[in-house]
């Protein structure tokens, strides 16, 4: 559905054709403010378990952060500064936190069917985040400098090199598990938890299943057309 | 020619708290010369300190409230086996899916 | 149109319903606080795991014989890692499934010789007292057969005596038993820690030669298994002290349990092959969870199981209040507003 607003959509002389007009136009009509910032929601999201999506970003912002102090001292200065072991305890619970809220929230969305309505790349978008948390939560523990990275790597590295990906993703390589985990790996949960979130914010939060709009029968057998 | 074994206690931090704890039940000394000796120890207390190898401690910055550093306990039936604090995590997260699901959620303060 | 696709359509439309006020940055920040008040409660409550790293020190200062016969081993080529194959050598062809075979195919992008990298190359870094310099000089000259034979004969003989020196019958072992003794004292030392982090260089990440060393020897598989990490019980879930360790890995760690993976029979090829075989599973595994929208039957399981009758049951109870309302009298359609 499209909302015209001329006073967010103006186009200057010879504009129209221009890159940063098309996608103006396209953000425009696909994520409009009011879906972007929405000040209401459907009747039917009212369950506690909608909280659990927000509850998983917010950890997720908590790891960064803890990240971020832990990513500018160096991997091994929680092990002899107190301090440095409380902001490692930080970054510890919080991806304890940020698993339990994922999973959760995870089970939520399977029991709602969420994929309906054309949610299928919302589904996979967060699936792909949950795999991408996975391998970014594993370079974690490979990096911690401790008995724990030693085992951890020492076994890891059979399966991955049982299916040929240890050959160019090094367990024992501390430099490469390193920057993977404090760059590549969160640059790219970042990327898809983005995508997630638009995603929702673009198709809105899927109705019940059989649910049927709250308008005459008649009416929503004539308008069937999907929108986008 | 051999060189001797050093004994080497691996969980060696044991400064109870003063909030009442309960004692380590045994402690494995030279856990890795070989042996099968095994520690299998029962922590429940509030001794939060950690070792950097034998002879160095810290404290975290807070008064712990637990003792989180002893081998965990496990629970098993045949091949089935898992920690207790990994049991407590998964039914936290099975009452927190099933509070979610059947709490009621508050009304809306005004209808559109 | 069936109120199946109907509803097919009302949840591929924009909702024409009731709403709900909302503030999502509000609850935004709300999320925020009380995940920053959990975390800095539990960091607080009971700190983080840190079990101290193990070195090569302590394997050779706690674990003599151990480390002495894993020496050995090393040189003789019958250590886990002298018989590992790709990324590290072309001992063996690795692991394959039917026609995969990857380990393979990437070959050996991480080369590791064993012998050289984890004893002579060592020995050789350093000033050796007059018998282990003396023993090196002898093991550069020999053939390579000539070394492995060496070295064998006395894996064998150590082996047999169960790792006691004392006990091993005397031999044709070559510089054998005095590269191992000067290797050992080299460890104890804490020599050998630092030379193989450096391998010959300055600035080194990579901690290859290291941890497959410290893993063929039994000091970093015995604290393993004192701290219930192994994969035969659950220890890829599991964590140091009493901490959770990662349940999200529980499906992962299940493969490892079962009797079909878990074989005391070394030829058992389910066990062999366990590594590969329980990957593929979770990739496919993984692949479903992924396509389930789109995968019949499993994506009608939230059908045949109302769980979501609990979620939506102020919805569905209106609903049901409407339809009643309609089929009793008058068929208003502005039902949703009303509470």
């Amino acid at each position: 559905m499209t909302t015209t607003r001329p006073d967010l959509a103006v186009e200057h002389d010879g504009s129209s054709s221009m890159w940063t007009s098309r996608v103006r136009r396209r953000w425009l009509s696909t994520l409009p403010p009011d879906k972007l910032l929405p000040d209401r929601q459907p009747a039917y999201v009212a369950s506690w378990i909608y909280v659990f999506g927000v509850l998983t970003l917010a950890a997720f912002l908590v790891i960064l952060l803890s990240g971020l102090v832990l990513s500018f001292v160096g991997p091994a200065w929680y092990h002899t500064a107190s301090v440095g072991r409380f902001i490692n305890s930080l970054h510890f619970w919080s991806v304890q936190l940020f698993f339990i809220f994922m999973v959760i929230h995870l089970w939520g969305k399977f029991w709602m069917a969420a994929w309906r309505g054309r949610r299928a790349l919302t589904w996979m978008t967060g699936v792909v985040c949950f795999l991408a948390s996975l391998g970014t939560a594993f370079t974690g523990y490979l990096v911690q400098t401790n008995f724990d990275s030693q085992w951890i790597s020492f076994e890891a590295k059979d399966g991955l090199n049982a299916v040929g990906i240890g050959a160019f993703f090094n367990v024992a390589n501390l430099g490469q598990m390193l920057l993977l985990h404090a760059c590549l790996l969160p640059l790219v949960v970042g990327v898809v938890v983005v995508w997630h979130v638009l995603l929702v914010r673009r198709h809105g939060v899927v109705p019940p299943i059989d649910a049927v709009a709250a308008t005459d029968p008649v009416q929503d057998v004539t308008e069937t057309k999907a929108v986008s | 020619m051999l060189l001797p074994s050093v004994p080497v206690t691996r969980f060696t931090a044991v400064r109870l708290a003063s909030l009442g704890t309960k004692v380590r039940a045994a402690e494995a000394d030279i856990p890795y010369a070989g042996s099968a000796s095994r520690a299998t120890l029962v922590i429940v207390g509030a001794d939060m300190s950690s070792t950097i190898g034998a002879e160095e401690t810290f404290c975290v910055a807070t008064q712990p409230l637990a003792d989180v550093n002893g081998s965990a306990s496990y629970l098993g039936w045949g091949w089935l086996s898992i920690s207790v604090p990994n049991l407590i995590v998964i039914l936290v997260m099975i009452l927190l899916f099933v509070l979610a699901i059947v709490l009621p959620f508050p009304k809306d303060r005004q209808n559109r | 149109m069936t109120a199946r696709v109907r509803s097919a359509d009302v949840a591929a439309q924009e909702w024409k319903g009731p709403w709900r006020r909302y503030d999502i940055l509000k609850e935004g920040v709300v999320a925020i606080v009380v995940v920053s008040i959990l975390t800095v409660l539990m960091a607080g409550m009971f700190g983080s795991p840190d079990e101290p790293q193990l070195t090569i020190k302590a394997w050779a200062a706690n674990a003599t014989d151990n480390f002495y016969a894993t020496t050995v081993q090393e040189l003789a080529g019958t250590s886990e890692s002298a018989g590992y194959g790709p990324p590290y050598n072309t001992a063996s062809t690795g692991l394959s499934v039917g026609p995969l075979a990857p380990q393979k195919w990437f070959g050996v992008t991480h080369p590791v010789d064993p012998a050289r990298d984890f004893v002579i190359t060592p020995l050789h870094s350093q000033q050796q007292p007059a018998d282990v310099a003396a023993a090196l000089k002898r093991w550069d000259a020999a053939s390579p057969d000539r070394q492995t034979a060496w070295a064998t004969a006395f894996d064998t003989a150590l082996t047999d005596a169960d790792d006691d020196l004392t006990r091993v019958p005397a031999g044709d072992y070559g510089p054998v038993p005095a590269l191992a003794k000067g290797l050992t004292a080299m460890a104890v030392s804490g020599a050998l820690d630092g030379v193989l982090m450096a391998q010959g260089g300055f600035y080194q990440t990579d901690f290859t030669k290291q941890i497959l060393f410290l893993g063929d020897g039994s000091y970093l598989d015995d604290a393993a298994t004192a701290a219930h990490l192994q994969g035969s019980t659950w220890g890829m879930m599991n964590e140091t002290g009493s901490y959770p360790g990662q349940a999200w890995l529980w499906l992962y760690s299940f493969w490892y349990q079962i009797p079909q993976f878990n074989s005391d029979n070394p030829d058992d090829y389910l066990t062999s092959h366990a590594d590969a075989i329980i990957f593929y599973i979770m990739a496919v595994l993984s692949l479903g969870l992924l396509l389930l929208p789109f995968i019949p039957g499993l994506k009608s399981i939230p059908r045949w199981i109302p769980l979501h009758r609990l979620i939506w049951r102020d919805y569905y109870r209106q609903q049901s209040t409407i339809t009643s309302g309609a089929d009793g009298g008058d068929s208003s359609s502005d039902a949703g507003g009303s509470r």
